[in-house]
């Protein structure tokens, strides 16, 4: 119940900052596709008068250029950076409200939880976000090439599926789906692992975050050299095994760090 | 009764906290006292587990340390800046269980607070009562002030005093620390003299007062050769 109340305290925080970022991202993402469209149609009038038939528009191409790239770059290190912030901006500024939620009584895991559900959230939020964004963008184009009557080629899956970052926001199954958010939230964790372990550090110097760093480097780098040691052995069922372990692994190892630090190391 | 028992905490080369062990009574004040940097705040903070202590422990009415009973008072904002009054009060209600809204209604009026006023507004004297009337309103059995007084003005530390002295903080223990000894000095029921992070003397007010017939402030004179 506990949960529930912070959970809907950070969302309410996060709102704003939320809402700003979805907006900057399809102001540019729009803006950026008002322009591919008429730059495209200008093109194949060129290429049309040029004799060049054969030159068709293609939805992934759009999808590949710089600014719709940059657009998705920019959310990700927003969300990257926010998920830090959501830490520090509680032991920041003249209100430390770190010192209010610590002394809550009440469990500290709640804390950790509810500010992991909040980024959660964001993330999906904006994996949805994004996705009626990239049909609606899909209408946009299908419509303005099918009116000035330029061909087209490849159906909106391919488009997303030859697309690196798109491909693995939106893979074909659901299961690759879960798959892809465990790996999002390990990140996550690691990262709040970093700032709980940082924080903890009552002789705060530039050191502190190196040690922080360090201490995750380890555990980041074991399982890899583990599977860079065994991989010629493996068989593919076993691979998959290893890495699901592995998973398994990172993510219980930081959100135990996470609580030692959080309950009885964290220094306000 | 607030048991210390013998916490030490270090930073860097220097011991902050030197085998520091005390009491504080419920229904007393009991006053830290020290010169700056002798680590009065850092023994409130490590009493709520806010900077752990390296050794040493800490129970309250020979337990292990329950928030629902202790309040903690920092002498700036424990929520950020742009929250209301209201807002701190909603937060409070959602997760302390013990938190009277009436009490917090009374302290809010007392006080002439106004609750759609954001801390950021605040001065650093109805910030100060803010946070006192947020602390109370956890109707806890301790609470732990730091710097209640700090920065503020003549009539927001009179209103404060007030308080203390009225029925509203009896049965309640607490454990202040404060530069301002001479507003509250016939408030003090006890005092712990700390310096360079060690007690140096821990004793009865009134019986310094009518027995030897000297303040705190000329106690403080003595120990730390001012």
């Amino acid at each position: 119940m506990n949960l529930l109340k912070l959970l809907s305290w950070e969302v309410e925080r996060v709102t704003k900052p939320f809402l700003i970022l979805v907006a900057g991202l399809l102001v540019v993402q729009f803006g950026y596709l008002g322009y591919f469209l008429w730059d495209e149609t200008q093109l194949y009038e060129q290429l049309r008068r040029a004799g060049d038939a054969d030159y068709q528009m293609s939805f992934a191409n759009y999808l590949g250029g710089t600014a719709y790239l940059l657009s998705l770059g920019i959310a990700v290190a927003a969300m990257l950076l926010y998920s830090v912030w959501i830490w520090y901006r509680d032991f920041q500024g003249r209100g430390t409200f770190m010192l209010r939620l610590l002394t809550m009584p009440q469990k500290r895991m709640v804390i950790f939880f509810a500010k992991l559900a909040t980024i959660l959230m964001m993330t999906l939020g904006l994996f949805a976000i994004e996705w009626i964004a990239l049909k609606l963008q899909y209408i946009a184009f299908t419509s303005w090439f099918d009116g000035k009557m330029i061909p087209m080629n490849g159906s909106f899956e391919q488009a997303l599926s030859s697309n690196g970052i798109l491909g693995m926001m939106y893979p074909d199954s659901i299961v690759n789906f879960v798959i892809h958010q465990l790996f999002i939230y390990i990140v996550v964790l690691f990262i709040f692992a970093f700032v709980l372990i940082e924080r903890s550090f009552w002789q705060r110097t530039i050191w502190s975050p190196v040690l922080s760093l360090s201490i995750l480097v380890v555990i980041l780098t074991i399982p890899i050299l583990g599977y860079a040691f065994l991989s010629n052995r493996l068989i593919y069922d076993e691979t998959i095994m290893y890495v699901g372990v592995v998973l398994i692994v990172w993510a219980g190892v930081t959100i135990w760090l996470g609580r030692r630090f959080l309950q009885t190391k964290l220094n306000v | 009764m607030i048991e210390v028992l013998g916490v030490k905490k270090r930073y860097r080369k220097k011991q902050v906290i030197e085998d520091v062990s005390f009491t504080a009574n419920k229904g007393e004040i009991t006053c830290l006292i020290g010169l700056n940097g002798t680590g009065k705040s850092t023994l409130l903070k490590g009493i709520m587990g806010l900077t752990p202590f390296d050794k040493g422990s800490v129970l309250i009415d020979g337990k292990p340390i329950d928030l629902n009973r202790v309040a903690f008072v920092a002498d700036h904002a424990m929520f950020p800046i742009h929250f209301t009054i209201e807002q701190c009060e909603a937060f409070m209600k959602d997760f302390y269980p013990t938190f009277d809204s009436a009490l917090f209604a009374r302290l809010v009026e007392d006080f002439k607070l106004f609750p759609e006023d954001k801390l950021s507004e605040l001065s650093k004297g109805t910030l100060a009562k803010a946070n006192l009337a947020l602390g109370i309103a956890q109707d806890p059995d301790y609470l732990l002030l730091d710097e209640p007084f700090s920065g503020i003005d003549v009539f927001s530390k009179e209103q404060i005093v007030e308080l203390f002295s009225s029925e509203i903080m009896e049965n309640r223990g607490v454990l202040i620390t404060t530069h301002e000894i001479e507003d509250i000095e016939y408030l003090i029921d006890k005092a712990v003299m700390l310096n360079n992070g060690r007690i140096v003397r821990e004793f009865d007010v009134e019986d310094v007062r009518f027995i030897h017939g000297k303040s705190i402030v000329d106690v403080m004179r003595e120990e730390y050769g001012a």
